[in-house]
């Protein structure tokens, strides 16, 4: 991956974001079809429509995150780049996995039967992202509140 | 750079196992020193006399006790359990064993709203032989509580040395509070029939003193429904504090008159406490806030590093 001070070492940021954009481009389409009532996208979501639209907007916001952090022109350590590359997206699929997957959905809990130890992975998986997306996130606004004192 | 990254990595990881952990909710259990109060409020018609100030006007005694167990209760902390019980004639009757009050709020207020004097069966009052029968009650329900005996000392018929029981033989180890309810005014009590009206003010020649004769009946159990005739008949009622402190000082219990929540709940607070329960203390919390603080930690910029680098310059 080449890095040029163009974009201030933080390629991997833009290369993130437009990704995610496309992704989230990719879930408007398919709520679109959805509400054409193309039946094998609504096997494939068989969960609540609103789970999906979260993930759209999801993306969308984390996309326009990274885009802000990027404008931001301040070199970022590799670790936190990516954390918040890979934050951004596992985020976001959290919404999208219960849309998909309504047992993983708590607020499905009474309608669909329980899928054992997957709810465990899940869970983990929450955790996970949502350590990823604060430090990626939290470790780099801290970065650009330090650059704002260097002369 | 790579002490910093594995820095990190650590303090993320430490951060994902607490969080996990805390999911699976933990607790440890332990001893707990439980607060746990029985309040008995005195429903006998001198409880109807309106002579307490509430909100610029006088309200009676029993709605006064009302407001003041409400503010009390609301003020009590979480986990605190409370019962409630009603005296009249010579003894008390249980309306429920302590409950914890936040769970139960709604409830306790609800039942509090609907005491009445006509929930006393008889009219009569003998508060002494009302302490022993607060007391037995408790100790044949198993209830272990301090008592918190809202009343205005009115005996009614008054005492006799026939009729006054001797407590001196008092045992019974709980904590009580004795509430003073009432003015120091003499004031009439009201009369009211069983619709709840006011039919007039209780004379004192209805207040019959000889010993075993009840009050408010008249010839074979039937209601006694005479009123005072004149001003100069009328019964007169207040907040009877010597014999208050006579009754608190022969049961060991405290004395206190009633104003305020505030110092109610303070002289409740001083009231040995009474029971010690097992109980969880819940960790998820405590595990997710060292979650956080280690989140927050690898923000910190890289100190650990600046130092090393600055004793290898030199």
């Amino acid at each position: 991956m080449q890095q040029t001070d163009k974009h201030a070492g933080n390629v991997v940021l833009i290369r993130g974001a437009a990704l995610w954009i496309l992704m989230a481009l990719l879930l408007a389409w398919c709520m679109v079809a959805l509400n054409f009532g193309v039946t094998p996208l609504k096997t494939i979501f068989a969960g609540k429509f609103t789970r999906l639209l979260q993930a759209h907007i999801d993306f969308l916001l984390m996309s326009a995150l990274i885009l802000g952090y990027y404008g931001a022109k301040v070199p970022f350590p590799w670790h936190v780049r990516w954390a918040m590359v890979i934050g951004a997206f596992t985020n976001s699929s959290l919404f999208l996995l219960q849309s998909i997957f309504p047992a993983l959905d708590p607020t499905m809990a009474d309608k669909v039967p329980s899928v054992g130890i997957w709810s465990q992975v899940f869970l983990i998986y929450l955790f996970a992202s949502l350590i990823t997306t604060s430090y990626g996130f939290g470790k780099g606004a801290v970065l650009i509140f330090k650059s704002t004192f260097k002369s | 750079m790579i002490l910093k990254i594995n820095y990190d990595l650590i303090i993320l990881v430490t951060a994902l196992i607490l969080l996990l952990i805390a999911s699976s909710q933990p607790s440890v259990k332990i001893m707990r020193q439980q607060k746990n109060y029985m309040f008995v409020v005195d429903v006998t018609q001198s409880m109807n006399v309106q002579d307490m100030p509430f909100a610029g006007k006088p309200i009676s005694r029993l709605a006064y006790t009302k407001q003041l167990l409400k503010q009390t209760i609301e003020n009590l902390p979480c986990n605190t359990k409370v019962g409630l019980g009603i005296f009249f004639r010579g003894s008390a009757a249980l309306l429920y064993t302590p409950i914890e009050t936040c769970s139960n709020y709604h409830a306790l207020l609800d039942t509090i709203d609907h005491l009445e004097w006509r929930m006393a069966s008889h009219g009569s009052s003998n508060i002494r032989l009302g302490l022993q029968s607060i007391s037995s009650l408790l100790t044949t329900s198993n209830v272990s509580a301090s008592v918190m005996f809202f009343t205005d000392g009115e005996e009614a018929p008054p005492l006799n040395i026939f009729s006054k029981t001797n407590l001196s033989g008092w045992q019974d180890a709980r904590g009580w509070l004795l509430v003073g309810i009432g003015g120091n005014k003499p004031t009439p009590i009201p009369k009211l029939n069983a619709n709840n009206e006011v039919i007039g003010y209780w004379s004192t020649y209805s207040i019959k003193i000889e010993p075993a004769t009840q009050v408010n009946e008249g010839a074979n159990n039937q209601r006694d429904e005479s009123i005072a005739t004149a001003p100069y008949e009328y019964y007169l009622s207040k907040l009877d504090e010597p014999y208050m402190k006579e009754l608190a000082s022969d049961i060991g219990a405290q004395y206190i008159k009633a104003d305020n929540a505030e110092n109610l709940i303070i002289a409740m607070d001083n009231l040995p406490s009474n029971a010690y329960e097992q109980t969880k203390l819940e960790l998820n919390w405590i595990l997710a806030l060292f979650a956080l603080l280690a989140m927050l930690s690898s923000y910190i910029p890289d100190v650990m590093h600046k130092i090393n680098t600055r004793k290898k310059t030199g």
